[in-house]
């Protein structure tokens, strides 16, 4: 099989940088000049580079190493002194960056406050029990009441059916699992970025209730997809 | 819509109101690395065509301004819903003037924008400042933002050629060393990073980078994992020093290490969402 060479277009100030197979791009990104601040009396000549992506069809074939590889020569041939991009610290690519020498400059720290938690975890985990029911039928088939106790607030009741999460008009009296844990701790589960297993390890939330439940749960929570940015993919 | 307070009112964003907000962007960020300085006309394109951000002109509650005594003091700037979260919205700029009620200001624009959120259904909001701005930091905790959260969003940098990148930067560092205890060393300093070099010389109180091959007055081995972040203010030279990925020809020479200190100091970084690429 011949490997498909890369090749390289402008489409005005930005380049594409592709693998084409069969008369499509198979594995891409682009690049373009920014200016990037330096201190008060000085701004760099970046190469910010974006939309970043391999077809799921064509990866495990080292195309985006190939792709990046060229776009590094490009950059480089093309006098910039550095290049930039955004991207997740959880995602494969990033891997890959570093080893073209990128390096974290600076991780997104964003602070957050629930305007409504009840609401805000009602959408969040209908979103991540609807996604794990798609691939577990224990899942789509999990009936429970949830309580969720969050410091200086009542108690919060779920009632967790058909693959999603309602907020029941009245408190249903009973609760068959039972999670006391702080808001920030909340947060990072429902944004997948701290695995229920590690909150419960640290003593960062509390269950009580049907063991079967907290499985469940745990799973699901574990099985999202962490909030990443992907740039302009 | 508008909120008000003895002195301040917050009203929606109006034509002309871009001359303030470049204005107070530019004060807000003056020394911080990544946020790129604005003009009113760039400004107003970068929310016209942001993909990132709220369209000016599309949804004018999601720009507000604080005024006082008819003087813009202040303006917001939140995606509500956020387009790839749509339970979260996100106040992605958020600059006041200095002054008596720049805490004020900030909060009731705060107060604005949550208001907003409430009114469209949005269960959540995010504070997408820099935590190493003092008013930023003091606002989120005051107004009821959880902590800073270890996200994983980052941005990523390469320095691609080193002798380009300190040529671009020579009136930075000329200034750095002027500010500095050490600004009328001279000699020069050899950078060495993985396959890139560059030779700076320091004289007269300037700093040059050198093209002929001068005798060093002292090299620095710098390893590639820190050089752009030493670059970028977001490590320091002791710190690399201490994790002894930065070593020095010249041994126990604290003039080396304070020029070194001068020329790369740490530096707060802010990356607006406008300016995302």
């Amino acid at each position: 099989m011949s490997v498909p060479e890369v090749r390289s277009k402008s489409r005005g100030e930005w380049k594409r940088v592709y693998i084409e197979t069969d008369g499509r791009e198979a594995s891409y990104l682009g690049y373009g000049p920014f200016v990037f601040p330096v201190g008060r009396h000085a701004a760099v000549r970046m190469a910010g580079v974006a939309g970043v992506g391999t077809r799921p069809e064509f990866r495990r074939r080292g195309f985006a190493h190939r792709v990046f590889a060229r776009a590094m020569e490009e950059i480089r041939q093309a006098g910039y002194s550095c290049a930039g991009l955004y991207t997740g610290t959880d995602i494969v690519a990033h891997r890959l960056y570093r080893r073209f020498g990128f390096v974290d400059i600076v991780v997104h720290q964003p602070a957050v406050k629930l305007l409504d938690a009840s609401a805000f975890l009602s959408l969040r985990l209908t979103r991540a029990i609807s996604a794990a029911a798609e691939r577990d039928q224990s899942i789509a088939d999990w009936n429970c009441y949830l309580t969720i106790a969050l410091p200086d607030e009542p108690p919060m009741s779920f009632r967790i059916e058909a693959a999603g999460v309602h907020v029941p008009d009245t408190p249903p009296g009973r609760s068959d699992l039972t999670l006391t844990t702080g808001r920030s701790v909340l947060l990072r589960l429902c944004y997948g970025v701290m695995s229920p297993g590690f909150a419960e390890a640290s003593g960062l939330l509390c269950w009580r209730g049907e063991a079967e439940h907290w499985r469940r749960l745990s799973a699901v929570l574990a099985a999202q997809n962490p909030v990443i940015n992907e740039g302009t993919l | 819509m508008s909120s008000v307070d003895s002195r301040i009112s917050i009203r929606s964003f109006r034509d002309g109101d871009e001359i303030a907000a470049a204005r107070l962007f530019d004060e807000s960020l003056a020394g911080f690395v990544g946020a790129a300085p604005t003009t009113p006309d760039s400004w107003r394109r970068q929310h016209q065509v942001s993909w990132r951000s709220p369209v000016l002109g599309e949804d004018p509650d999601c720009f507000r301004v604080a005024e006082r005594a008819g003087e813009v003091i202040g303006y917001m700037v939140v995606e509500c819903p956020c387009r790839f979260e749509p339970d979260l919205a996100v106040i992605q700029e958020l600059c006041v003037a200095d002054g008596e009620d720049a805490d004020q200001a900030a909060r009731l624009l705060v107060s604005a924008a949550e208001q907003l959120a409430t009114g469209r259904g949005v269960a959540a909001i995010v504070l997408h400042l820099s935590h190493e701005h003092g008013l930023s930091h003091r606002l989120a905790a005051a107004a009821g933002y959880g902590p800073p959260e270890a996200g994983t969003g980052v941005f990523m940098a390469a320095i691609t050629n080193l002798p380009t990148f300190l040529e671009e930067i020579e009136e930075e560092l000329t200034n750095r060393l002027l500010a500095s205890k050490v600004s009328d060393w001279q000699g020069v300093v050899h950078l060495v990073s993985g396959d890139q070099s560059a030779k700076l010389l320091l004289a007269d109180r300037r700093v040059r980078v050198m093209e002929r091959d001068d005798g060093p007055a002292f090299s620095v081995e710098i390893s590639p994992e820190v050089l752009a972040p030493l670059l970028f203010g977001r490590t320091s030279v002791r710190e690399a020093f201490l994790q002894d990925r930065l070593s020095l020809s010249v041994r126990d020479d604290p003039a080396a290490l304070a020029v070194l200190d001068a020329l790369l100091p740490r530096v707060p970084i802010y990356l607006p969402m406008s300016q995302w690429w």
